[in-house]
């Protein structure tokens, strides 16, 4: 019994004794040196059983049967690892097979755009909101100072709701610009004031560079004191931010009715660099209006225009985007296709 | 308003030697912009941009004033020329009776022309007008636009012999009235238009707007009335736009002329007649000004103009700007009255818009830029942005396109409680959605190609009507899937609400855009947060509460220590039978034992599912013999359920 147990034993050593060697050989040489070592004729797992005749029967079946096994499995693994060695001798390392690429979808390219312009205004102190799309004529035109008659109170202009008028605030419609967060955060926020609206908002027009639903953002600052020093200081950074160091920035005068005085604004054309080109006029590019908040507005916020002065600004941000020269799309209804094939690329 | 100036007519109403690329480039950085200069040389015309609230400037003489104000300002000289002083003798004798309603109107200027040679106009008179995109008519015609054109004031001729003796009688028309312009054309007026009849109530004009058939001057005409009048800009904008008879005066008209350059317009006209058509006088002139208004003064401090700039200047650099604008300024210490000229009268109305007129004239570009100072707001910007911008990342990770939809869709998409539009742009757009599905299945279709499968997702407001309130904006997350299974959706909405660290339960239920029997309600927190099956279109569909998940998503969720003793894993495969639902199957397996920490499903074959069963134990590593004794648990629950059987 102890004499067997011992052999069995010392198979079992051998074994994977063999094993461990069969990984670490490197070539089909020391592979056939292993061969012989362990299995050859006079290897060593035929030296342990040289005098396994002395045993009884059964054991010696039962010893059998585990020699056998053992030097099947040590074969399989050194043919196994013979052919490792021979496949990777075949296989050479090609750098430029195509790759298996995760699948990964696309956040869509306003998404990217607003979120761009949170951060930027973030460094400011600009609180984002997100005011309703849907408004009273009040908060859209009356609160910012538009005649009763101005035209974007037509019809054609803007759209109405199938509703009856509020009589304190008129008409309901879709809000046609973010200026309609100004009154409202006013009326939340007591002074300082740094608010940034991103919102969409609505006009009746659909042509390569409107769709009848865009997005905004508005800008508004209100404190004790503001300059048009001031307003220009915040659109540069916005301009060296969001495109780069090297776009210059300009306003001219204008005219809304909820800013006093009122601006356009230009920046350098990024494709000619101000020297004017087919893209551009004179080398600058429309971006879009600001304005000093006319003390109207401010009252109707509820606060004091003697005491609190502000500046604005709203701008397109499928606008602002389009015009960073790099994206190259010259319809920005096609921001709104939904196809893949174009969300895929961002 | 685009409004045309040649350059050659500019130039008799200022004097200077800048190139007309200079004046355009400067004028535009603190003026009118101008947009483009189209033609060469004696036909270089500059097209500008000019807002509605400077009708002053839509001529050549007021545009002028502006080039003169702001070409000294960059070093260049430009000197404005006015027009001479006219004699105009008013003494109101003209033989016909003329009765304006002073609600209606502000000014009525005539006279009686005659002898006028009414052929064609000279060649310069004519090639001005077409530079200007107007149609030479008759010499009569002609100097009314000519006029128009210069001095911002519009005018017109009738036929003095067709008019004279049956009298102008300014009123409001009736609704149903017609008239049959000078251009032939019959009109019907809504009523509330503000017309000019005759004695028998036939209405001769459309002041402000266009003349009639019955009152306009031929060929033949003799002698003529010189007619300026000017009416209530709001009633001229309202039948203008109702009729949509847009012609440049009544452009101008509705802006608010000011009823001041009337004189200047008769004095230029007569001088015309006089000199082109030969003509004679043939009256006094005729002038009803009951509306005349003072000219306006008004009061700013240095310190107020400064702080609104955020530079400093000096009296006398204030004054300068505002002069050549036709302002007034005199200073009582640090304070400045400022007269504004009646032409700015609509335009001018606070201490703001006198420190534009002086910031645009010294110009913008010399304003520093300077980020402001001060206190940072107490406000603070709401996690829901953040929070959406998660939800995205995930998304797009899980292979999901990012889709942005219209919020409008028609009758048919909208649901319940839609809002309509009153304007809308077609029948496909003439709703508000109340859900994102009928968006998204567009968005899906306008996708399908070949045997492509995808995933699509968009976060935007659904709105619903409350009555006498603005409806209720409620962002949701819709997510559809194309041609993958239902198990692929379960696995995104899963591992969102997983990564979102809600726990949740589906109970059946259906909506209008889902599947009967295929949809169900998504519970958490005893909040219903939005549905989750298959769509009526066959489309696996989630739509969730963008607000309620946000209100119960936990940020930062807890830490979990790693297990310290390892699990023991195995594999058993249970046949079910019968409409069994697999959640129910694994929430019971789990209840069996304590010791069973995960139940997971790793293969399907027909109705045979194989789960891998986690056996561990918190405080020691579970022997064989252990987990023996839990299988048997698991087994004895298998065999008390028929439908259920577990396969060896």
């Amino acid at each position: 019994m102890i004499a067997q147990q011992g052999i069995l034993e010392e198979i079992v050593n051998l074994r994977n004794q063999a094993l461990g060697e069969i990984m670490q050989a490197e070539n089909t040489q020391s592979l056939e040196e292993i061969k012989i070592k362990y299995l050859g004729r006079n290897g060593l797992i035929n030296n342990l059983i040289k005098d396994i005749k002395e045993l009884s029967e059964p054991i010696r079946k039962q010893i059998g049967i585990t020699v056998n096994d053992t030097k099947k499995t040590i074969l399989n693994e050194i043919n196994e690892a013979e052919s490792k060695i021979k496949k990777e001798k075949e296989t050479n390392f090609d750098p430029t097979i195509p790759g298996i690429k995760p699948v990964y979808g696309s956040t869509h390219i306003i998404t990217e755009a607003i979120n761009e312009i949170e951060d930027i205004f973030k460094h400011l102190g600009y609180v984002r909101r997100r005011y309703p799309e849907v408004e009273w004529d009040w908060q859209a035109f009356g609160s910012l100072n538009f005649s009763d008659n101005h035209p974007a109170r037509d019809e054609w202009e803007t759209f109405f709701i199938d509703k009856s008028a509020s009589k304190k605030f008129g008409q309901m419609l879709l809000t046609p610009h973010t200026s309609s967060g100004q009154v409202r955060e006013m009326e939340i926020t007591k002074p300082p004031i740094r608010m940034i609206n991103i919102s969409k908002t609505y006009r009746r027009q659909s042509d390569a560079s409107h769709y009848p639903m865009f997005h905004q953002f508005e800008g508004l600052f209100i404190d004790e004191s503001a300059s048009i020093a001031n307003l220009k200081g915040t659109l540069e950074y916005f301009v060296h931010n969001f495109f780069s160091e090297d776009r210059k920035t300009r306003i001219r005068p204008y005219n809304f009715p909820f800013t006093e005085p009122s601006f356009e604004v230009d920046i350098s054309c990024g494709v000619c660099n101000g020297r004017g080109c087919k893209l551009c006029k004179e080398g600058w590019l429309e971006i879009g209006g600001a304005g000093m908040v006319h003390p109207n507005v401010i009252k109707n916020g509820g606060l004091d225009p003697n005491v609190y002065k502000g500046f604005a600004f709203g701008w397109g941000v499928e606008r602002v985007y389009l015009m960073k020269t790099n994206v190259g799309i010259d319809d920005l209804r096609t921001l709104y296709s939904n196809d893949i094939r174009y969300l895929k690329q961002f | 308003m685009d409004i045309l100036i040649p350059d050659i007519w500019l130039r008799e109403h200022v004097k200077t030697k800048a190139t007309n690329k200079t004046i355009a480039q400067k004028v535009s950085l603190c003026g009118p912009s101008i947009e483009k200069i189209s033609g060469q040389k004696k036909e270089a015309v500059y097209h500008t941009e000019i807002t509605t609230n400077r009708v002053d400037a839509m001529s050549v003489h007021g545009f002028a004033r502006e080039v003169s104000a702001i070409l000294p300002r960059f070093g260049i000289e430009a000197k404005f020329i006015d027009y001479p002083k006219y004699k105009l003798k008013i003494t109101d004798k003209l033989k016909m009776e003329i009765k304006p309603d002073p609600l209606l109107v502000n000014r009525v200027m005539a006279v009686k022309i005659g002898d006028i040679k009414n052929t064609k106009s000279p060649d310069w008179m004519k090639k001005r007008l077409e530079l200007c995109g107007m149609r030479s008519l008759n010499l009569a015609v002609d100097i009314t636009n000519y006029v128009m054109l210069e001095c911002g004031h519009p005018t017109h001729v009738f036929d003095w012999d067709r008019v004279q003796s049956q009298g102008f009688y300014f009123r409001l028309s009736e609704k149903g009235e017609r008239i049959v312009s000078l251009e032939n054309k019959t009109y019907t007026l809504k009523g509330g238009d503000i017309v000019i009849a005759n004695k028998n109530g036939e209405i001769v004009d459309l002041p402000g707007i266009i003349g009639a058939q019955n009152s306009i001057v031929t060929k033949d005409t003799k002698n003529i009335l010189f007619f300026i009048d000017n009416n209530d800009p709001v009633k001229i904008r309202k039948t203008s736009m109702d009729l949509a008879i847009r012609t440049y005066a009544a452009a101008l008209n509705e802006k608010g002329v000011d009823p001041g350059l009337a004189e200047l317009a008769m004095g230029r006209a007569i001088d015309l007649f006089k000199k082109i058509g030969k003509a004679s006088l043939k009256s006094d002139i005729y002038d009803w000004f009951t509306n005349a208004k003072q000219q306006k003064e008004i009061k700013v401090e240095k310190i107020q103009i400064e702080n609104i700039l955020g530079t400093t200047l000096t009296k006398k650099e204030i004054s300068g700007t505002l002069k050549p604008l036709g302002f007034i300024p005199t200073w009582y210490g640090d304070t400045l009255n400022v007269k504004v000229p009646t032409f700015r009268d609509n335009d001018i109305q606070i201490p703001e818009d006198i420190a534009e007129e002086i910031a645009r004239i010294h110009g913008y570009f010399k304003i520093p830029s300077v980020l402001p100072v001060g206190k940072l707001p107490n406000a603070k910007t709401s996690g829901i942005y953040a929070f959406e911008n998660k939800i995205k990342k995930y998304l797009t990770a899980f292979g999901g396109h990012e889709v942005y939809c219209l919020s409008l869709v028609s009758r048919k998409e909208a649901g319940e409680h839609a809002l309509k539009l009153k304007n809308p742009m077609g029948s496909d757009f003439e709703y508000l959605r109340t859900s994102l599905y009928p968006s998204l299945l567009r968005a899906t279709q306008t996708n399908i190609r070949d045997k492509n499968s995808f995933m699509l997702y968009e976060i935007a407001n659904t709105y619903i009507d409350r009555r006498g309130n603005l409806p209720w904006e409620n962002p949701k997350l819709g997510v559809i899937f194309h041609n993958q299974s239902f198990r692929t959706a379960k696995g995104v909405f899963e591992l969102l609400l997983e990564k979102l660290n809600i726990k949740y339960n589906l109970e059946f239920s259906s909506t209008w855009f889902m599947a009967k029997d295929k949809s169900t309600s998504v519970y958490a927190h005893g909040k219903n947060l939005g549905t989750f099956g298959i769509s009526i279109d066959n489309h696996p569909y989630f739509e969730l509460d963008i607000n309620g998940l946000y209100a119960i998503h936990k940020p930062n969720p807890a830490f979990r220590p790693i297990p310290k003793y390892p699990a023991q894993i195995e594999d058993i495969t249970i046949s079910v039978k019968g409409s069994i639902l697999l959640g129910n199957v694994i929430n019971n397996l789990k209840k069996q034992s304590s010791k069973v920490s995960q139940v997971e499903l790793i293969d399907q074959y027909q109705n045979n599912y194989t789960f891998r069963i986690y056996y561990q134990d918190p405080k020691q590593t579970l022997s064989d013999k252990d987990v023996n004794v839990e299988r048997k648990k698991l087994i004895s629950y298998l065999n008390k359920n028929p439908n259920l059987s577990l396969k060896e």
